[in-house]
Order: structure tokens, then sequence, then C-alpha cells
């Protein structure tokens, strides 16, 4: 157990030592990282610009969702979604690193091959997201300090699962070749758009893509609630998906591994 | 005028022969008119917004789509010409820079029918059909083109700001783009009116919200006296951005010694 626990501590050490250097990295072209962060506050932004426009239509309140509601589906999955690219922005390019292998120069670290793929580089507009989610986080759970610090909590946990769920998707490259595209517009669109509207405007059929293909529900709208009622049963509900998903991530990847075709490099790192 | 032809025919050709390359483009477009229609169906529930009933919304939600999916980003073919020299070997040979960008953009015309067949077919599906005279078709039509050609536009401005921006293209973009899709979330009537008439002067206005709002809201007197002016107003805008954003970066690339 101890060892276990020492190996976590290694490994969160590892990601905090990637993450400086590519904070680093990040910061040696400063207009470049400015511009993405406030670009992708604007954008996220614009979208509550039209919520406000919609609700001002309709006296504050559309069919039971108000704006409340809207701030959290804007903070706490905006967080989650730029901590996952933030920290593990190498997700983004998994297909391409494994299509053309080089994954080679992964394998030879003495750390995880998928975590030290995944640290590789952190995606600089994902900043502009947590920002943003951390500062309508506060107007969502209304100034509550210990709601705003659940919150956060929860919003780091549904990053995992979020983590997880881009992982896999991009994983199924080492059986179906180059999924770059499809993966792209599964997370970026299809994923993302089922992340930022209210569970209660789909319907049959958007809540069975919710649950199953498109899980956004386990993480943006179960954390929401465990967030704003400070519901357990569900709260259980997600951390055991988000280990049976990180379980199968692992195992996705160890199974994909074998398939895996050398691209012969020779980069030290 | 015969080579800008074959740099079209060529752009044309390419992207019929990868039309499969943009499958991923496709399911995103379906989706996005799926959520839309779930949006709208929960929010107006047999109401209507501004005078816009669920059937007007839909059908100015798929053009506007269509148009926003359109050139979809061409401005990035445009700046990987200038991240990789490309643009400076392009305008040393004997035909226009900005037209061959023009007629290669207006070659990805396949890509634009395809999204067009899926939304009318979605729209027929989920709302039924929508009626349109002749005349009426080929007022919507000119409006559509022009849109196009702001559009195209756009995207040649942003794709050649790469000049100055380097990798910070795609965040140009990606307010650039926002100011369009705000219109297809959001027609403008449900703007305040001062901020209805300050928008109207956005070229990005023109795209999506003006040849959109005509199709489901015809009328002679909105054409004539409303659309077309600042449509054109906006385009000459455009030009006149591209003329300049062209002019001056020839001279940055001189001093880069591309």
């Amino acid at each position: 157990m101890r060892t276990e626990f020492r190996k976590i501590i290694s490994y969160a050490k590892y990601i905090g030592i990637c993450l400086k250097y590519n904070i680093k990295s990040s910061f040696s072209n400063k207009k470049s990282f400015i511009i993405q962060t406030l670009t992708m506050f604007l954008n996220n932004f614009m979208f509550i610009l039209f919520w406000m426009i919609l609700f001002k239509q309709n006296n504050g309140n559309i069919n039971g969702v108000n704006m409340n509601d809207i701030l959290y589906l804007w903070s706490l999955p905006v967080i989650s979604f730029g901590i996952a690219l933030f920290l593990f922005g190498g997700v983004e390019s998994l297909v391409y690193t494994i299509i053309n292998g080089d994954l080679d120069l992964y394998l030879t670290l003495p750390k995880h091959s998928l975590i030290s793929a995944l640290t590789s580089h952190s995606r600089l507009s994902a900043m502009g997201d947590i920002i943003f989610g951390l500062l309508l986080g506060v107007f969502a759970v209304n100034f509550n300090i210990f709601q705003y610090i659940f919150l956060i909590i929860i919003a780091i946990i549904a990053g995992i699962t979020t983590l997880c769920i881009f992982c896999i998707v991009r994983l199924l490259c080492f059986w179906l070749g180059d999924i770059s595209k499809v993966s792209d517009t599964y997370s970026l669109s299809l994923f993302l758009t089922f992340t930022i509207y209210p569970e209660s405007i789909f319907g049959g059929f958007g809540k069975f893509l919710m649950y199953t293909i498109v899980p956004a529900i386990y993480t943006t709208h179960f954390p929401i609630r465990i967030v704003k009622f400070l519901d357990i049963k569900l709260l259980a509900i997600v951390l055991f998906i988000t280990l049976i998903l990180l379980v199968f991530t692992f195992c996705l990847y160890n199974k994909g591994l074998k398939r895996y075709e050398s691209g012969s490099s020779n980069i030290a790192r | 005028m015969k080579k800008y032809l074959t740099f079209a025919k060529y752009s044309f050709l390419e992207h019929l022969h990868n039309l499969n390359d943009n499958i991923g483009i496709f399911i995103s477009f379906v989706i996005h008119l799926f959520v839309f229609n779930s949006l709208w169906s929960f929010v107006l529930q047999g109401k209507d917004i501004a005078g816009f009933t669920k059937e007007n919304l839909m059908w100015y939600i798929i053009l506007g789509e269509i148009l926003t999916y359109s050139f979809h980003h061409y401005y990035k073919t445009i700046s990987a010409k200038v991240k990789n020299s490309d643009i400076a070997y392009d305008k040393s040979k004997p035909y226009n820079f900005m037209l061959r960008l023009i007629f290669e953009g207006v070659g990805t015309f396949p890509k634009t029918v395809v999204l067009t067949i899926i939304g009318v077919v979605f729209g027929i599906i989920t709302v039924g059909t929508i009626s349109i005279g002749f005349l009426q078709f080929v007022c919507i039509f000119i409006s559509l083109v022009i849109a196009l050609l702001i559009l195209l536009t756009i995207n040649i401005v942003v794709g050649l700001s790469g000049i100055w921006l380097g990798d910070d293209v795609s965040s140009l973009w990606l307010i650039v783009s926002k100011f369009m899709l705000v219109f297809v979330f959001t027609p403008l009537d449900l703007f305040p009116k001062i901020v209805q008439k300050i928008l109207m002067f956005f070229p990005t206005t023109q795209v999506i919200y003006s040849p959109s709002k005509l199709l489901v809201h015809f009328s002679y007197d909105l054409f004539f006296r409303t659309i077309l002016p600042y449509q054109i107003l906006a385009l000459t805008i455009m030009i006149v951005v591209c003329y300049f954003v062209n002019m001056k970066g020839v001279k940055k690339l001189n001093a880069y010694g591309i």
C-alpha cells in the first residue's frame, strides 16, 4: 500500500515537473500565450452573452433553467476541460504520436509512456478556459467559499474523466489507423456540444447519447448536481465511473501497445 | 481569366476527390443542427421569439450553419502558405495572387453543396418545407453569393495576417468566427435596437444574419433597402482591407528576406 502511495506521489511530482517546463516553454512566447488565453476567454464569454440575451427575452427563466444553471454549466466543465488540456495537452496529438511511431521517444522514459506522451505539451488556450471557469464559478456558487473549493475539487475529478474519454477515443487508432479527424470531431464538436447546453434541452435520443456514446453526463451534468445539491450518492457514481474509465484507458493502451509499430526514432529527451 | 479558372478547377477537383476527408465536418454540422433543434424546441415550446417561430429559426440556423461551414478553415491553407514561404513563390508568378486565392476558395464549393443537401434534408425532416417564389429565390441567391464573397475575403485577410501573427492566426479566427457564430445562435433581432444598428455595419453580420433573415422573413423592401446596401458596403470594406493587407504584407515578406 505504501509503495503504491509512493508511486502516486512520484507520478504527481513528474506531472508537476512536466507542467513546469510546459509553462516555461509557453512563457517563452509571452505574446502568443496572452493572445490565446484572452481569445479563449472572449470566446467563452460570447456564449454567456447569448444566454443573457435569451433570458432577457424570457424574463430570466426558460422552462425551469435560469442564469445560475448556465453559470454552473460554463464554470465546472470549462475548468475540467481546461485542466485536461493544459496539464495533458499531448492528448490532442496522441493519434499522430502513435501512427507516426513517435511513441518510441516516450517508451524509453522511466515513467509510464502514456503519461509521458500526454504531459509532453500543454494547450495554451486552455489557460483561458481555466481562468474563465474559475471566475464564473465564484458567481455560480454565490461567493460561498466552501462550495467554491468543492466545485474546484469536483472539476478536477471531471477533468480526469474528460481526459480518459478523449484518450479512449484516440487510442482506438491502434486498431483503426489514422482517426485524427474523427477523434477531433468527437472531442471538440460532439462531446463539447453536449457539455455546454443544459441537460433538460435534450429529448430521448439526446439523453441516450449523453449516457452512452457521448458520456457528457458524467463529466458535466452529474458533477454540477453534486456541487449544487451536495449529492453524495452521485459523487460515488462519478468516482466509480472515473476509476473504471481510468483503468480501462490504461488497459486499452497496454493492449494497443502490442500492435504498435516503431518509427525507429532515435530522438533523446 | 483562363488561368484563374484553372486554379478554381483544380481546387474543385481536389475537394471533390477528398470529400471523404470532410466526413468529420459533415458529422459536426449535423450535431450542431440537432443541438440547435433541441435547444429551440425547449426554449420556444410553441411560442415565438422576436417574430421567429420554431420553423423560421430552424431554417435560419440551417442557412447560417451552411455559411459557417463554407470555406471551412480556408484561412489555414493561406496561413500555411505564409508559414512555409509558398506565398513568396506564388507572388513571383505571372498572376494576381489575390485572385488566385479567391478562385481557389471558390473551388471549395463541393463541400458547400453537400452541406446544403444535408441541411435541407435535416430541415424538411425536423420542421417541414419552406416556400419561396422564383424572384424571392433570385434575391436570396444574390444575398447568399455576396455573403460567401465576404466570408471568402474574411478568410483571406485572417490567413494573410499570419505574416504578422504567426501561429496566433488561429486565435484571430476564433474571435472573428465567434462574431459570425453569435448570429447563428441569436438572430440580430433579439439584440437591443441600438446594438442592432451598430452590428449591421460589421462584415461578419452580413455573412450569416442577412441571407438567413431574408430566407425566413422575405420582403423586397428588406432586400433592396436594408440587406443589399449593407452587404455591398461590407464587401467593399473587406476588398479594401484585403488590398491593404496584401500590399503591407509584401513589404513584410521583403523585410524577412523570404
